[in-house]
């Protein structure tokens, strides 16, 4: 059984490819690349649409277990696959929180039961995501966890980040960390500034991102542990991140979808669904994140899907 | 004139409608100090004066503006502590809806709060202070004031001195005072400035002694001692030594300047009781008393713009 999709516009990242194509497809499985014009044989007319390898999204907060009355891996799987993405990472921010290996391996068997899509979870890096103690590294990762870290929260310890790290290098295993000075960043919901004043809405300072990258990046140098800056969005983050590649640190920083395409401005009149963590950022860092997006200083763009309310 | 269906902030206002509650106001100051101080302009309407924060003063002064008119009112408390947030508020605004209530005044801790519940309900929404956003009733009767005492509200020098960084008070004085093309000055330690404070029309200054020179008008806000003290400066004594307004910082201002408050007052941290008490100097009173005449008139278009929706 052969099927024809036709007339797309082909992004086929391993090549480099990005222009007219189209696939044939035998038993499910691509059988030929066809660049340029499509032949003329009966088939699926992609009228010009984007045909390529699904995305892969490593920032998704699910609920379950604990909120599915927000979002289940069976909501986030639909959602996900509706937008083209076919592999998500959860996050760890569940009720219990993903710090036990036998709660990674429950998520995932629910997540397979579930989601029509792949979905992956990473650990909690410390016991319930409070920051007080390291939580079971290699048994997380030997349940299944791709990845260690306290999803949204931020650990505020810097001894305890430290052991972590280094734990964390004796296994070789990723350590994705949020990036937000959490005494300044703590109890806010927008970036200072002149819109965030007008609004009269509690703001962090753009720095506290800074602060923060700049702190774990110095626990990198020192433990040499491999790092994910789970989510940067300010242009002010770039220059440690280029600091520290130079240095030739194992380090990557993703940048979600909200960053590149919205400001502070959408939250005018209280948009509280434009609310988001970290919060949205001026004009300025929106456009340094674009291009930091497209220049390869950012490696990674993310959902940061959280419908936590 | 005032072609709003509710009163939320003093920024959607034109100068013209600003003048226009002002010569209302100016009427209802006049009947108040009438034997009979009754108009019947809303007769059979409903006001409910929905508080989440505490007040006493505010809501008297809605409270007998309402009376005086000739409306029912009715005076709900609800003490932000024992609510649930968002849901709630939601839920609160729509019971009392189902009640036809003709008015609504509203209070309430978090900045916005006021928008989304004039979103859920059908009748005229008056914003009584919404967090550290807006408090229009406020600059409307101290615009009164400032006109009444100098005979105009216009082309003078006008210093607002103290916490502007969570005064909602501040923002709808600097908006209201920019519109009637007045020169505003702010006063306080850089840690009581909101951030991007530079684009908000006004000239800023971090020594009194500069900022009062040649002032017509000097508005004084209250300080959170309690909540500010050793976070935003080192003791209330030291800062009633460099923000405190004293007689002898007022002579610096113009020979007849007014002080104005909008209560209540911490006698002895932002203002010296006796300047406070100074009948000649000090417009507090005044304020108290067109509080009032000016909610009488707010209540009074409010109302006129239910009749011909």
């Amino acid at each position: 059984m052969s099927l024809h999709l036709l007339n797309a516009r082909l992004i086929d990242p391993a090549t480099g490819y990005d222009g007219p194509g189209a696939l044939r497809i035998e038993g499910g499985e691509i059988a030929e690349v066809l660049r340029g014009p499509s032949p003329t044989v009966p088939g699926i007319d992609c009228e010009n649409k984007v045909l390529a390898p699904g995305l892969v999204d490593i920032r998704v907060f699910v609920g379950e277990p604990g909120a599915e009355y927000r979002e289940s891996f069976r909501t986030a799987g639909a959602s996900a696959a509706a937008g083209g993405v076919t592999s998500f990472v959860a996050q760890p921010d569940t009720t219990p929180c993903l710090d036990d290996p036998a709660l990674v391996q429950f998520a995932l068997a629910r997540a397979v039961q579930s989601a029509p899509v792949n979905v992956h979870v990473m650990g909690a890096l410390t016991k319930g995501l409070k920051g007080r103690e390291m939580a079971e590294q290699s048994f997380l990762l030997d349940a299944g966890a791709l990845a260690l870290t306290d999803g949204d929260h931020v650990v505020e310890n810097a001894k305890l980040l430290r052991a972590c790290m280094a734990y964390a290098s004796g296994l070789g295993a990723l350590i994705s960390h949020a990036v937000q000075e959490p005494s300044l960043s703590h109890g806010t919901c927008a970036t200072s500034g002149e819109m965030a004043s007008r609004l009269g809405l509690p703001a962090a300072p753009a720095i506290a991102e800074r602060m923060a990258l700049e702190r774990d990046l110095a626990l990198v140098e020192a433990t040499g542990c491999s790092y994910h800056a789970a989510q940067i969005s300010t242009e002010a983050a770039l220059p440690p991140l280029h600091r520290a590649r130079d240095r030739g640190l194992d380090v990557t920083a993703a940048v979600s979808i909200h960053h590149l395409t919205l400001n502070e401005f959408d939250i005018a009149d209280y948009r509280t669904f434009f609310k988001m963590t970290p919060p949205l950022r001026s004009e300025e860092d929106r456009l340094a994140m674009v291009e930091a997006a497209a220049s390869g200083a950012v490696d990674i763009i993310c959902s940061s899907h959280n419908p936590a309310g | 004139m005032f072609a709003h269906r509710h009163l939320l902030g003093i920024a959607p206002l034109s100068p013209q409608e600003i003048t226009g509650i002002l010569d209302l106001a100016e009427e209802y100051a006049a009947l108040n100090l009438q034997g009979a101080k009754r108009a019947d302009r809303l007769t059979g309407r409903t006001q409910i004066n929905l508080f989440f924060e505490s007040s006493t003063r505010t809501m008297a002064s809605f409270e007998l503006a309402g009376q005086r008119l000739g409306a029912d009112v009715m005076n709900m408390n609800v003490l932000a502590s024992s609510m649930n947030k968002g849901e709630t508020l939601i839920d609160t605004a729509v019971t009392l809806n189902a009640m036809h209530p003709d008015l609504l005044v509203v209070r309430h801790g978090s900045s916005g709060a006021v928008d989304l519940l004039a979103q859920k309900v059908n009748c005229a929404v008056l914003n009584a202070g919404d967090g550290r956003h807006e408090h229009p009733t406020q600059a409307l009767l101290d615009a009164l004031t400032i006109r009444r005492r100098k005979g105009r509200v216009q082309r003078l020098t006008i210093a607002i001195c103290g916490d502007i960084a969570n005064s909602r008070v501040a923002r709808s004085n600097i908006l209201c005072l920019n519109k009637l093309e007045n020169r505003v000055r702010v006063i306080a330690p850089p840690t009581l400035l909101p951030s991007g404070i530079d684009r908000f029309g006004v000239e800023i200054f971090t020594d009194m002694q500069a900022g009062l020179e040649g002032c017509d008008v000097v508005m004084m806000l209250r300080v959170q001692n309690e909540r500010l003290s050793g976070a935003a400066f080192p003791s209330t004594r030291e800062y009633y030594h460099r923000y405190g307004l004293t007689s002898e910082k007022l002579a610096l201002a113009a020979p007849d300047a007014t002080v104005m408050h909008p209560g209540p007052m911490n006698r002895g941290v932002e203002i010296d009781a006796e300047l406070a008490d100074n009948a000649e100097r000090s417009a507090i009173q005044e304020q108290v008393e067109m509080g009032v005449a000016t909610r009488m008139a707010v209540l009074d278009l409010l109302a006129r713009n239910l009749e011909a929706a």
